[in-house]
C-alpha cells in the first residue's frame, strides 16, 4: 500500500510516496541520496543510522517512513553551518576520532542532538548519549576524548575569553 | 515485511479497528525488529502515536497515571518521577538514548519480555493496567497482565490505555540489573524492591520482584511476608535466598545469563537490601 508523506529534511520540504513497510533510513539513503546515515545492523543495536527527528536522536532503521509524515528531519548532511563545520565535527577532527568512518555520522548526530537540547551537557551526559553506539576500529578512546572536549567547551562561559 | 499501515487519531477510531489481524505500533523498537527477523508476521499496523488519550504523565489520586504511548525519555524528564526512584532508575538504563526516545512504557509491557526493564518495578509498585475495547474498559493488576514469555492477558480487540502506579510515600525503591554491556542491552537479570517504612522494623513492609527467573515476573509474596514487620538479620536473608532458589526456574538455555549467575545476582540483591535496611552500627563488615 502506498502512502504520500510530507516531511522536512535538512530544511527542505519533501513530498514522497512510500510503501507502508519502507524504513525512514532506506528512503533517506536511496530516494533522497543522503547516505551519511548508515545501515549497520538494521535492528537498532549499532547506532550507525542515528539522525535527529523533531529534535530527538533516533534510529532511522527503526522508524517507518510513514511514521515520519510531518516530521522535521536532520541528517549529518544538514547540520553544518554555511562555510564551516560544527563544534562536534571539529572535536572529532582534533581528537583524530575517525578510522574507517562508517560509525562516525551516528556518533556525531548523537552528540549533536544532546548538545542542541542541552548546551551545557557534562562529559557524563555526552557519554550517556553514546551508550548505544558501536565502533569497530577506534577503540573508543579518541571518541571519549571528544566528549571531554565538548563538555569543557560547553561549560566554559562565553565571556571569559582570555585577553592578551 | 509486507503490511498495511493506518494512523487512527482517537481512541474510539483505534478501538473500532482493533482485531486479531492488527498489530499496534508505538515506538516500534521491538515490532519492527521482530517483523524484519520473521519472529512476528504482521498483516496490518496501527500507529497509535497520534492518539491523545494514550498520552500524558499525570499525578492522579493515589498515584501516577502514565499514558501507554509515553516514551522512556518523557518519563525521565517528568518531575513526577522524583517520587518513583525505582521507575526512574529503570527508565534511565532502558535501551540507549535513541531507543528511549522512541520506546514506550505501554509497548514495553505489551511486548512482555521476561527481562523487560519496567516489569519488576511495575510488579513491586502493584501497578494497574487500564485496558479498553469496544466492549468497555477494565483494570488488571500488572502481575496478572503478563501471562508468559511475550504473552499478555489482552484479548484481540483490547488495547492498553494507561498504566496506573500507586504512590509509595517515603518508601525505599531500588532497581538493579546485570547486563553484558553497560550501554545497550536487555537486562540479563533484573530486580526491584519497594520497602514501606524502611526505618521502622515493626511497621516495615518489604516487596521485591525478579525478572528472567520465571516466564513472568517473579514476586515471592510469602517470602516478603516473612521478612516484613520485624528486625532483619543475615540469617533471615539466607533463609529467604534458599526459599527463593527452591521456587525459581531459570532456564539453562537462556540467551542472557546462566542460572548460577541469576542466583548470584539475587544473593547480592538481598545482601544489598539487608545493608540498606540495617542500622549502620550493626551492618555486616566486609571480611578482609
Amino acid at each position: 500500500m502506498k502512502h504520500d508523506i510530507q516531511l522536512t529534511v535538512n530544511g527542505i520540504p519533501r513530498n514522497l510516496t512510500v510503501t507502508a513497510d519502507d524504513t525512514l533510513l532506506r528512503v533517506l539513503r536511496e530516494e533522497l541520496h543522503l547516505t551519511g546515515a548508515k545501515k549497520g545492523c538494521g535492528e537498532g543495536e549499532c547506532g550507525a543510522c542515528t539522525i535527529i527527528m523533531n529534535g530527538e536522536a533516533i534510529r532511522a532503521c527503526l522508524v517507518l517512513a510513514v511514521e515520519a509524515n510531518g516530521a522535521d528531519i536532520l541528517t549529518i548532511e544538514g547540520i553544518t553551518p554555511p562555510n564551516g563545520i560544527t563544534r562536534v565535527q571539529q572535536a572529532f577532527i582534533e581528537a583524530d576520532a575517525v578510522q574507517c568512518g562508517f560509525c562516525t555520522p551516528g556518533f556525531v548526530m548523537a552528540l549533536e542532538a544532546e548538545l542542541r537540547r542541552n548546551p551545557r551537557a557534562t562529559a557524563a551526559d555526552l557519554r550517556n548519549a553514546l551508550g548505544g553506539h558501536l565502533c569497530r576500529c577506534t577503540g573508543y578512546e579518541a571518541i571519549l576524548q571528544v566528549t571531554e572536549t565538548l563538555a569543557t567547551s560547553a561549560t566554559r562561559p562565553k565571556n571569559t575569553k582570555k585577553r592578551a | 515485511m509486507n503490511f498495511t499501515y493506518a494512523q487512527p487519531r482517537t481512541l474510539a477510531e483505534l478501538l473500532a479497528q482493533k482485531d486479531a489481524q492488527t498489530h499496534l505500533l508505538a515506538g516500534g523498537t521491538d515490532l519492527l525488529v521482530d517483523t524484519r527477523s520473521g519472529k512476528k508476521s504482521v498483516a496490518r499496523v496501527l500507529d497509535i502515536k497520534a492518539i491523545p488519550e494514550l498520552r500524558g504523565i499525570r499525578a492522579v489520586k493515589g498515584g501516577l497515571q502514565i499514558g501507554a504511548c509515553e516514551t522512556f525519555t518523557h518519563l525521565l524528564r517528568s518531575p513526577h518521577l522524583q517520587k518513583y526512584p525505582a521507575l526512574r532508575e529503570c527508565a534511565s538504563v532502558m535501551g540507549c538514548h535513541e531507543i528511549r526516545n522512541r520506546a514506550t512504557l505501554g509497548g514495553n509491557i505489551c511486548n512482555a519480555s521476561p527481562g523487560s526493564e519496567s516489569s519488576v518495578v511495575l510488579s513491586v509498585h502493584e501497578a494497574q493496567i487500564n485496558i479498553a475495547s469496544r466492549r468497555g474498559t477494565r483494570r488488571v493488576a500488572y502481575d496478572d497482565f503478563t501471562t508468559g514469555v511475550n504473552r499478555t492477558c489482552l484479548e484481540p480487540d483490547e488495547v492498553v490505555v494507561s498504566i496506573f502506579i500507586p504512590s509509595a510515600p517515603r518508601a525505599l525503591g531500588i532497581y538493579r540489573r546485570i547486563t553484558r554491556t553497560a550501554g545497550m542491552d536487555l537486562a540479563c537479570w533484573n530486580g526491584a524492591a519497594l520497602v514501606f517504612s524502611p526505618n521502622t522494623p515493626a511497621k516495615r513492609e518489604i516487596r521485591f520482584a525478579f525478572g528472567t527467573v520465571m516466564s513472568t515476573t517473579y514476586r515471592p509474596r510469602a517470602i516478603e511476608a516473612q521478612l516484613s514487620r520485624r528486625p532483619l538479620t543475615p540469617a533471615d536473608m539466607d533463609a529467604a535466598y534458599e526459599a527463593i532458589c527452591a521456587e525459581i526456574q531459570p532456564r539453562a538455555s537462556s540467551l542472557r545469563a546462566s542460572p548460577d549467575e541469576k542466583r548470584r545476582a539475587i544473593r547480592n540483591f538481598l545482601n544489598e537490601l539487608l545493608a540498606l535496611l540495617t542500622p549502620a552500627p550493626t551492618r555486616r563488615q566486609p571480611t578482609a
